[in-house]
């Protein structure tokens, strides 16, 4: 059944208090009525206790009537208030004597019971509760029986109204519980309600939004907060995603917008030859660099996929390392950089080499681009039980903290490296982070403005 | 006519600058924010051309602040950013205008030049006594005879006609025809006036009134 939170709670307490009230109202039903006949009861005792005072056996085998009076008493002889019947039968049921009130009727004697015996049943067709004791001889032989009814009328109306109380008040009382636990039930969801709403609003438009947090500490105090940390974290990345976009979306444009300028601009009047051959070939260079910008960009895109899985295999690093050198020299030279080479004898580790010579050559690279001319480079390759530690340090510019934590950032450049023929486009260490990752190197930076900037990779063996 | 460009990307401030000094404007280049603020706030420039983007100071900052000294110099905003959202709140910070890279440079060259016909006559035509001159066109009529002029004399003798009436002083009008690289004597100005006459055919006394010592100022007389 599709029944509401609230509603569900309210019919399972309904339930609940349903089984209990009917059993509880039964009880109380049983309990006064069994209080009622045992009152019933004592009354015909004491009635048969007097009665037997007054009946005398002969040779045992007659009755004689010893206190005639006790038959004539007020309760004996009227109906109207609280009367009391009385008769004697003998064993066949023949009545011997009877109280003037019984008028033509006679009290029934039950013949096959032979000891005491209470039962209800009617006189004249109004109800009595009736006693039958037998008169027995010294042989054990029943003489007679004695028979005394009280009528029922007064108690079985206490109990029909009784009873007519308890099956009037039960769905009554029920439905009274049914609204407050629904009340209540609802009071206490209310802040439920409130996370629906608020989560109902929030879109990818406003992630700003948070739900308010209630005042106890509670479960839905906690659902909240998880919730508000989800949103967090959905949207730093929704926020992030847009960076990212944005970023790549400037970055393509930008080449595009001066190879179109640059061409418009040549059009608009006749030139010399080696005008249109110089901003020719500007505009070549130029399409490089984008079809360099969308070959990084594919790369991240591939490894952002997860469909690409490291190639490992047991290798010796210092060739990586001298091939990745040697490639870069040109930079090397034209910077005047003295690049020192501190290897530990065979660097073997478990590592996809052709990933680690980009994580390579990314660093280094860096490493030159942000060092000025005739500065050092060093090197280090160290090798212990478990790993191998390479640092790259240089002597260049160095990074503020702040700087640090956005390195490995898309698309992120420092403002310095933006404005000097630095170049780039942000993306090399976002690739290295990528490389990193997936073939579980540990990569760390400590960097300091003014005297340069370390990397550090642990790489299993 | 003299702009400002401020542009991160050399590519881009390399080609506007060829582009609109072939458009006969004077063009300054700064490649960041803090340098060009710096030059907006020190020369006087009848239009900036601003990069939204850029290091240092953002092209929003920078209009902020040369509003407050000059708040009726135009600024076209050049930006790759191209939400709705991005162009209404760089519009509303203060630029006349706005265009997206990649754009058409003729695209750009009309919207330059709408935001200085705000500042000149309603025909579009500056006039001085028979001498007309359309800045659109590049045009030159003296009793609707078309006069060629070079690029300087056009500006010098536009630059004149605008401030018809008034006073323009030498170091003005060095600053609002010749670029900011231009650091020659002054006197090149009576040599292009002097071609100017020549080519209009008027006199001395005509139109265009030397003030010997402080510059020049064109009257309809």
């Amino acid at each position: 059944m599709n029944l509401s939170f609230r509603n569900r709670i309210s019919a399972y307490y309904l339930f609940a208090t349903a089984m209990m009230k009917a059993i509880i109202f039964i009880a109380i039903y049983l309990i006064v009525q069994k209080t009622v006949f045992s009152h019933l009861k004592d009354d015909l005792d004491s009635e048969l206790k007097e009665l037997n005072s007054t009946i005398v056996m002969y040779n045992d085998s007659s009755l004689v009537f010893a206190n005639p009076l006790e038959w004539e008493e007020g309760e004996h002889r009227q109906i109207e208030v609280n009367p009391t019947f009385i008769q004697v039968s003998d064993k066949f049921g023949n009545t011997i004597k009877k109280t003037s009130n019984l008028l033509s009727d006679s009290l029934i004697l039950n013949k096959n019971i032979q000891s005491k015996f209470y039962n209800n049943t009617h006189l004249s067709n109004s109800p009595v509760y009736q006693v039958q004791y037998p008169i027995v001889n010294s042989k054990n032989k029943i003489l007679a029986y004695i028979l005394v009814a009280i009528p029922l009328q007064e108690s079985e109306i206490v109990l029909e109204n009784l009873q007519k109380a308890l099956i009037v008040s039960f769905p009554i009382i029920l439905i009274i519980l049914f609204f407050t636990a629904r009340y209540i039930a609802g009071k206490s969801i209310a802040p439920i309600n409130n996370v629906i709403t608020t989560a109902n609003r929030i879109t990818r438009e406003n992630l700003k939004e948070r739900i308010s947090l209630p005042e106890n500490k509670d479960e839905i105090y906690l659902l909240i907060s998880t919730i508000n940390e989800l949103l967090n974290r959905l949207e730093d990345n929704i926020l992030r995603e847009k960076q990212f976009t944005s970023d790549a979306s400037h970055e393509l444009r930008t080449p595009l917008s001066v190879i179109k300028g640059t061409l418009e601009v040549l059009i608009r009047k006749p030139r010399e030859v080696h005008q249109y051959e110089e901003k020719i070939n500007y505009c070549i260079r130029e399409t490089d660099r984008i079809t360099k910008l969308i070959d990084q960009l594919m790369f991240l895109a591939r490894y952002d996929s997860g469909n690409v899985l490291p190639n490992k295999i047991k290798i010796d690093l210092e060739p990586i390392i001298s091939d990745t050198i040697s490639r870069l020299n040109s930079l090397i030279v034209e910077k005047n950089i003295s690049l020192n080479l501190n290897l530990d004898k065979d660097p073997v580790a478990n590592v996809d080499p052709s990933m680690l010579e980009i994580v390579f050559e990314n660093l280094i690279t860096n490493s030159i681009k942000y060092s000025d001319s005739n500065k050092e480079i060093n090197i280090e390759l160290k090798s212990n039980s478990d790993f191998l530690i390479c640092s790259i340090k240089d002597q260049g510019f160095g990074m503020t903290d702040g700087q640090v934590k956005k390195i490995f950032d898309r698309f992120y450049r420092n403002d310095n490296s933006r404005n000097s023929e630095v170049g780039g486009f942000g993306l090399g260490l976002s690739i290295v982070k990528k490389l990193c990752e997936v073939q579980d190197i540990k990569l760390t930076v400590e960097s300091k403005v003014g005297s340069g900037t370390a990397f550090y990779l642990q790489i299993n063996k | 006519m003299r702009l400002l460009v401020i542009e991160e990307e050399k590519g881009i401030a390399n080609f506007l600058r060829d582009g609109l000094t072939e458009e006969y404007f004077a063009v300054d280049l700064a490649y960041d924010g803090k340098n060009g603020l710096q030059m907006a706030l020190s020369n006087d420039y009848d239009l900036l051309l601003v990069d939204w983007m850029l290091p240092g100071l953002s092209g929003i900052e920078i209009v902020r602040e040369i509003r407050k000294n000059n708040p009726n110099i135009p600024v076209i905003f050049l930006t790759a950013r191209d939400t709705v959202d991005d162009t209404i709140f760089g519009l509303e910070s203060g630029a006349n205008d706005y265009i997206k890279k990649p754009f058409q440079f003729s695209e750009l060259l009309a919207r330059i030049k709408v935001q200085l016909r705000t500042k000149t006559t309603e025909s579009g035509y500056l006039v001085l006594g028979p001498i007309k001159l359309s800045s659109d066109t590049h045009q030159v009529f003296k009793d609707d005879i078309e006069v060629t002029l070079t690029q300087k004399e056009f500006s010098l003798l536009e630059y004149l006609m605008r401030n018809k009436g008034r006073v323009c002083t030498r170091s003005r009008i060095i600053e609002h025809v010749w670029d900011i690289h231009f650091n020659a004597d002054t006197f090149v100005i009576d040599v292009y006036i002097n071609f100017i006459r020549k080519k209009l055919g008027i006199g001395p006394k005509e139109f265009i009134f030397t003030l010997r010592g402080i510059g020049y100022i064109a009257k309809d007389e």
